[in-house]
């Protein structure tokens, strides 16, 4: 019994406690009393009603409600072009459900609240997207552009029009990935021995995207590592190598690139499967013509599937069947070695 | 005394915690590996085809990476466990479920997984099938947790045998790759298919060069045969008897997408514009009746949301049909938040398990329907669906289906 009144009452305090956290720093400090009030709200709720976003006699208290936690979740942030657009985005898609006739004037009075020292740049910032989603629309619906390199240039031209600087931070994303491709490719154009190649590879890796890249867990190890084998400069080094040597350099790859000896010798074991294959193919692909050279029809077929079902099993004559009854012959393209 | 000083510190703890500002997704168990449709891209500058409009791609996670650009709704654990292939942009699905297989058994050597979940966007989700069954065939046992298709022409897409009508398989007219090029050495369609390519996707090396091949593409869309007499076996029908999404991984699921003519993405559009023709893609009927190049046909309407600027609707239900929900601000007495949009399973449209046989429910509701285009679902704008958010809520919807 004793122990009950104890709880409860630190239940109370704590629920006190939590009142007094959660609305002491309420937003709508400044705004009219009835603003803040804060009713439970869902947005599946509310949505469909367009009561007009308030006015400076009354401000619709949802609108509080998504300012103080606009303010919370993005305050640290709002310095920043990209999560302004991100913040800007989502925000346009709420308020234009809440209201479609008068979504700006929500939108106004919701960065007034949240960020009222942003509040007007942010609406600028707004508008200039708006502009650019319109610009984009206009452009893909008439396919002017000659090649990729002219769609790159006409796009970046008109953000850096809009944006300045900022579109740099805004598609930071997309200018990383590019600078990081063209590296690649540069790399590829020049002479070098795989082994340094490899290693400015990996420098290049580390100046793109820091440590993330590396080890077993990496953020895209696998793809970036076959990026990498599957450079023209690289496989013609490799296949000028016999088995046991390209094995030394994609190994030396694979620990440079983080993976740790368990996964070097997942590796190694896939690597050894796949040469197993390539040569089965080899095999299978000179077997195969011999057929068709000397047999005709029904004959020709059962000793094509019998040569598959010998070579590979049955599963995957199977999946080959299916492949050249579509017109695909999986052994006819050069293997990738490292990779496939 | 224990007991309350417990009690207290539960408490103490509640009173601290305030109201989350977003619902991160649950990581998933297994990673998943996203696959792209046709044309996707053949560059590292692609990577961010899963991606939205900035070019961030969906798997990266705020807190993994210090940098502008990144997918808020998805904790650090997901980033390394979220992985896009490339695989050739313009070829069949025999081709490129091969190089989608062989990068994941790569993958597997590299983190020592030993299973994988899928998103397949269009063409991908034909591409995750064979992959799905090569994983079975080799390892002996299913490796894959959930495949979900997003936007799929699993029964075909009309536009493709339109286009390849129009252009590729038509003699009188220009001949995609097949023909010799016309005395000013180009070939207008391919020239033509470059074009669309490049535009959509950073797309560079050509329609005819190295493994891409425009025409087995084409064919891998449209439901039938397209030619009998041509000695191959292509469409979707035929795929879909060879690679089932049954008995392939633990959980299978579609979102289905469709949009209005008002709304599509301008390159759709302009894409109508020019081969002057617009999908009704909501009616049933056994195969393709009405030899539009996908199974089902119309139901006399064409401007209500039926297809997604090239596939219809009847198309795209594989396993359960999935809904994606947003859910923006939820306010309670003790603060607002902005929780994780929502993936449900659709109850009212069942479980397509053969997928040459869906019922006319299966092909006709609209139920769940994610009303956005084909491209909105992925990275290239304008468009106003927040693609972090989407795939953050499939993460965790598989999550939640134990993968």
């Amino acid at each position: 019994m004793r122990v009950s009144a104890v709880v409860i009452a630190i239940a109370v305090a704590a629920a006190l406690f939590l009142g007094w956290r959660l609305f002491s720093h309420n937003p709508a400090d400044n705004v009219p009393a009835h603003a803040t009030d804060a009713s439970p709200v869902h947005s599946d709720e509310s949505l469909s009603i367009d009561t007009g976003p308030g006015t400076s006699q009354a401000i619709d208290p949802r609108l509080v409600q998504i300012a103080d936690a606009l303010r919370r979740k993005h305050a640290a942030q709002i310095h920043q072009a990209d999560r302004q657009i991100q913040l800007l985005n989502h925000l346009m898609a709420l308020l234009q459900e809440m209201y479609p006739q008068g979504w700006r004037e929500a939108m106004l009075t919701v960065l007034q609240l949240a960020f009222p020292e942003w509040a007007d740049r942010l609406m600028a910032r707004l508008q200039d997207w708006l502009d650019y989603q319109r610009w984009l629309e206009d452009v893909f619906s008439t396919m002017t552009f000659t090649d990729a390199e002219q769609r790159y240039q006409i796009l970046w031209d008109k953000r850096l029009v809009l944006f300045g600087d900022d579109a740099r931070v805004i598609w930071a994303a997309e200018l990383r990935q590019r600078a990081f491709a063209e590296a690649v490719q540069t790399l590829d154009q020049q002479p070098g021995d795989v082994t340094s190649k490899a290693q400015r590879y990996v420098e290049l890796i580390r100046e793109t995207w820091g440590e993330t890249a590396f080890g077993n867990h990496g953020r895209n190890t696998t793809q970036l590592m076959g990026e990498f084998v599957k450079l023209d400069s690289v496989q013609t080094q490799l296949r000028d190598m016999g088995p046991a040597e390209q094995q030394v350099v994609l190994n030396d790859f694979r620990r440079d690139m983080g993976l740790d000896d368990e996964a070097i010798e997942r590796w190694e074991s896939l690597d050894e499967e796949r040469r197993e294959q390539r040569a089965l193919g080899d095999i299978y692909m000179s077997n195969r013509a011999a057929i068709v050279e000397e047999l005709d029809g029904e004959a020709q077929q059962q000793a094509i599937q019998a040569l598959q079902v010998e070579l590979f099993g049955e599963e995957e004559a199977r999946y080959l069947r299916n492949e050249e009854a579509s017109g695909v012959f999986r052994f006819e393209s050069e293997q990738i070695v490292g990779f496939n | 005394m224990k007991i309350l000083k417990q009690l207290s510190l539960a408490l103490v703890a509640a009173a601290i915690a305030t109201p989350a500002m977003a619902e991160n997704a649950d990581t998933t168990r297994y990673p998943v590996v996203t696959a792209h449709g046709m044309a996707g891209w053949d560059s590292l500058a692609g990577f961010a085809y899963f991606g939205n409009d900035l070019g961030t791609f969906v798997g990266d996670s705020c807190q993994f990476l210090e940098i502008n650009g990144c997918n808020e709704w998805i904790n650090s654990s997901q980033t390394p466990k979220t992985v896009a292939f490339q695989v050739t942009s313009l070829n069949n699905s025999e081709v490129r479920g091969n190089e989608l297989y062989n990068q994941v058994r790569s993958f597997m050597a590299t983190t020592g997984y030993s299973k994988v979940n899928f998103i397949g966007h269009s063409q991908g989700g034909f591409d995750m099938r064979k992959a799905a069954h090569r994983l079975k065939s080799y390892y002996g046992q299913v490796r894959v947790g959930a495949m979900i298709s997003v936007s799929s022409p699993h029964r075909g897409a009309p536009y493709a045998k339109k286009i390849l009508d129009l252009y590729a398989r038509n003699e009188s007219n220009i001949f995609c790759g097949a023909l010799p090029p016309t005395s000013n050495g180009t070939d207008p369609c391919l020239d033509v298919v470059d074009d669309i390519a490049d535009l959509l996707f950073d797309f560079a090396t050509g329609a005819n060069t190295g493994n891409n091949d425009v025409i087995a593409a084409g064919l891998q869309l449209v439901y039938d045969d397209y030619d009998a007499g041509d000695g191959v076996v292509t469409g979707a029908k035929a795929f879909n008897q060879n690679y089932p999404s049954q008995g392939v991984a633990g959980y299978v699921g579609s979102i289905v997408t469709g949009q209005d003519n008002l709304n599509l993405q301008p390159v759709l559009g302009a894409l109508h514009a020019a081969i002057g023709y617009n999908a009704d893609g909501d009616g049933y009927c056994v195969g393709d009746c009405n030899n539009d190049g996908a199974a089902g046909q119309g139901d006399g309407t064409t401007y209500d949301g039926d297809d997604d600027g090239l596939v219809g609707i009847n198309s795209q239900q594989m396993g359960y049909r999935l809904k994606y929900t947003k859910d923006d601000w939820t306010c309670r007495w003790y603060g607002c938040w902005d929780p994780l949009d929502r993936i449900t399973q659709v109850s009212s449209t069942g479980y397509v398990s053969d997928l040459n046989n869906p019922s006319s429910t299966q092909m006709t509701s609209h139920d769940g329907k994610l009303s956005q285009d084909h491209l909105d679902v992925i990275s290239l704008g304008p468009d106003t669906l927040d693609e972090e958010e989407l795939y953050a809520g499939l993460f965790d919807f598989i999550h939640q289906v134990g993968y």
